[in-house]
């Protein structure tokens, strides 16, 4: 209910503020018709990757080579006024069984900067998270095929990417300790039961074959806090985000064991039929540190994700309550050769559960102790053929298999040491 | 598998690594703007402010355009000195606010002479040239 108010108050502020801020600025329809045919600026993006492993699937059926890995994306954007401008990117992906090219806005708003400490977009924003959420989208930005899986993990990128609704955001320069850049974001993430949240959901609960029926949350915020000491190329940054009143519902079939004849024991099959799942998240919370160094033809980068995540399971009359907090890390390196040529290196660690790095609850639940880690070294080269075209080749070599996205996978067939490579040609406009 | 995967790898790198070339360069860089604009010195943290977006207006709130000189020997020279970024680095900074919607391709001349008339004939326009370069009535904006 409160997302929907939101929505209506937000549509409602756009409708009033276009007009009231021509008026402001006293520029009328026809001034800003000029403006928009004068300089409307369209680019565009179109990425195809492959992707291997020697074991274990990851993100997509990789063991038998996959070409479900591509991006896709086309913008428009122009000046209204002096102060306002407006635009929208539409973008498709296929990630395995996940995004299946089908085309959605990626970001659509209107930004209105009133002061350069001050400035407000209203629409549909990329999400503040770490140094590069707001640009996972576009493959040609990075090095790396892959961003480190410790930190932008890949399941939850449909639902992290963007966020509908309302954005500040300002630079504060000062004389003696840099600049500082803030932003905070207020509204709705995108939820469906076809994306990565809901698979993920769908299948550590493959035991009762759930099949959901509805994903959805109340409202998220996000923030992020930038700090540019007075030594060129260096940058600091605390971001973040929370998600309120996530939920998923769904039908299972299972048998909850019970003694339901009384005769002291559980016999095969006999229990409580079970027919229906319902999953409250009562706090899903992201937090990154990150810093980055840019020198030269050299970027170093390093962050650092601490996830809180509460949920209370509801399988028919059984509720479970599950606080499980991820944590993850990784260095990077990257090294532009020549014009042509750049070469990247980074170790990355994630842990599903950050209190057990050891894996011992993985093997009190049945799995195999290295699904409690993953450990991964990875190179990456990038060739800018030029402007417009570019490729990229990676490996990683794996220790573990912490991944939260063990999908596509039998459990007696996952090893604890896999390499994964990737190849991907962009070209862009 | 992996050795063959790691050769190729290998021998990519060794044939595309070049050496550095270094340039010298003659002279000097001034900054230079539409006669319109009243301030008449310009510091560097406002030039880095500008050309990195983060400055959109004139103290009067009138609108900044900013130009780049699109000539590797000066453009090298006036991002290194005054934004602390590669021409590179410059490029990738404004591609990533183009494809987050937080910012339009900045506006590029390869030639002296076609940027100074747009400075010439855009309010609110700034820009940097050679020294030695004719800039007919365009203001210098000292630095400060």
């Amino acid at each position: 209910m409160k997302k929907y108010i939101l929505i209506h108050f937000l549509i409602v502020f756009m409708m009033i503020c276009i007009p009231a801020l021509s008026f402001a600025t006293d520029i009328g329809l026809e001034d800003i018709k000029k403006s928009t045919a004068e300089n409307i600026e369209i680019h565009g993006f179109l990425s195809q990757g492959y992707l291997e492993s020697d074991h274990n699937n990851f993100l997509a059926k990789t063991e038998d080579g996959t070409f479900q890995f591509n991006e896709f994306g086309i913008n428009f954007s122009t000046r209204l006024t002096d102060s306002l401008e407006a635009g929208v990117q539409f973008f498709g992906r296929d990630m395995g069984t996940v995004g299946n090219d089908e085309v959605r806005f990626d970001w659509a708003f209107l930004n209105y900067n009133w002061k350069d400490w001050a400035g407000f977009k209203i629409g549909k924003m990329k999400m503040i998270y770490g140094l590069y959420n707001e640009v996972r989208e576009i493959d040609m930005l990075r090095p790396q095929t892959l961003l480190p899986q410790s930190v932008y993990v890949e399941v939850y990128r449909d639902s992290m990417a963007a966020i509908t609704g309302a954005d500040i955001y300002g630079h504060i320069p000062t004389k003696l300790f840099g600049s500082f850049l803030y932003e905070f974001q207020v509204g709705v993430l995108p939820f469906s039961v076809d994306d990565g949240v809901s698979q993920l959901i769908e299948s550590t609960n493959y035991a009762w074959k759930l099949k959901l029926t509805e994903v959805d949350s109340e409202y998220a915020w996000s923030y992020g806090i930038t700090w540019e000491p007075p030594v060129d190329g260096l940058k600091f940054r605390y971001s973040g985000f929370e998600v309120n009143g996530l939920y998923a519902e769904g039908d299972v079939s299972a048998t909850l064991p019970a003694d339901i004849n009384h005769d002291g024991t559980i016999s095969p099959g006999e229990g409580v039929p079970v027919s229906s799942f319902d999953l409250d998240y009562n706090l899903v919370r992201f937090d990154v540190a990150s810093a980055e160094y840019a020198i030269g033809d050299f970027v170093l980068a390093a962050e650092y994700m601490n996830m809180d995540l509460v949920a209370l399971y509801q399988l028919g009359p059984v509720k479970v309550r599950r606080n499980t907090p991820y944590m993850g890390w990784y260095v990077s390196g990257a090294y532009r050769l020549n014009e042509l040529f750049t070469m990247g290196l980074s170790y990355s660690e994630f842990y599903p559960n950050a209190n057990d790095k050891d894996g011992n609850t993985q093997v009190a639940a049945g799995r195999k102790d290295f699904q409690g880690w993953q450990k991964t070294y990875t190179v990456s080269t990038k060739f800018d053929v030029n402007q417009n075209w570019m490729f990229k080749l990676e490996a990683s070599y794996n220790d573990g298999f912490g991944t939260i996205q063990p999908f596509y996978n039998s459990p007696e067939n996952i090893e604890p040491y896999w390499w994964l490579f990737a190849a991907k040609a962009t070209v862009s406009f | 598998m992996k050795k063959k995967i790691f050769i190729i790898i290998l021998s990519i790198f060794l044939l595309f690594l070049n050496a550095q070339v270094s340039v010298v360069l003659a002279a000097e860089l001034i900054i230079v703007a539409n006669r319109n604009i009243k301030q008449n010195e310009i510091s560097k943290d406002e030039i880095k402010f500008i050309y990195l977006g983060r400055k959109k207006k004139w103290d009067d709130d009138s609108r900044i355009t900013f130009v780049v000189l699109r000539s590797k020997l000066y453009q090298e020279k006036f991002m290194t000195n005054f934004l602390g970024k590669t021409p590179e680095q410059f490029d990738h900074y404004w591609k990533q606010n183009v494809f987050t919607g937080n910012g339009q391709t900045p506006i590029t001349f390869e030639n002296i002479k076609d940027l100074v008339d747009f400075i010439a004939n855009r309010d609110g326009s700034v820009g940097y040239v050679p020294d030695d370069a004719t800039i007919g009535n365009l203001k210098i904006l000292k630095i400060k």
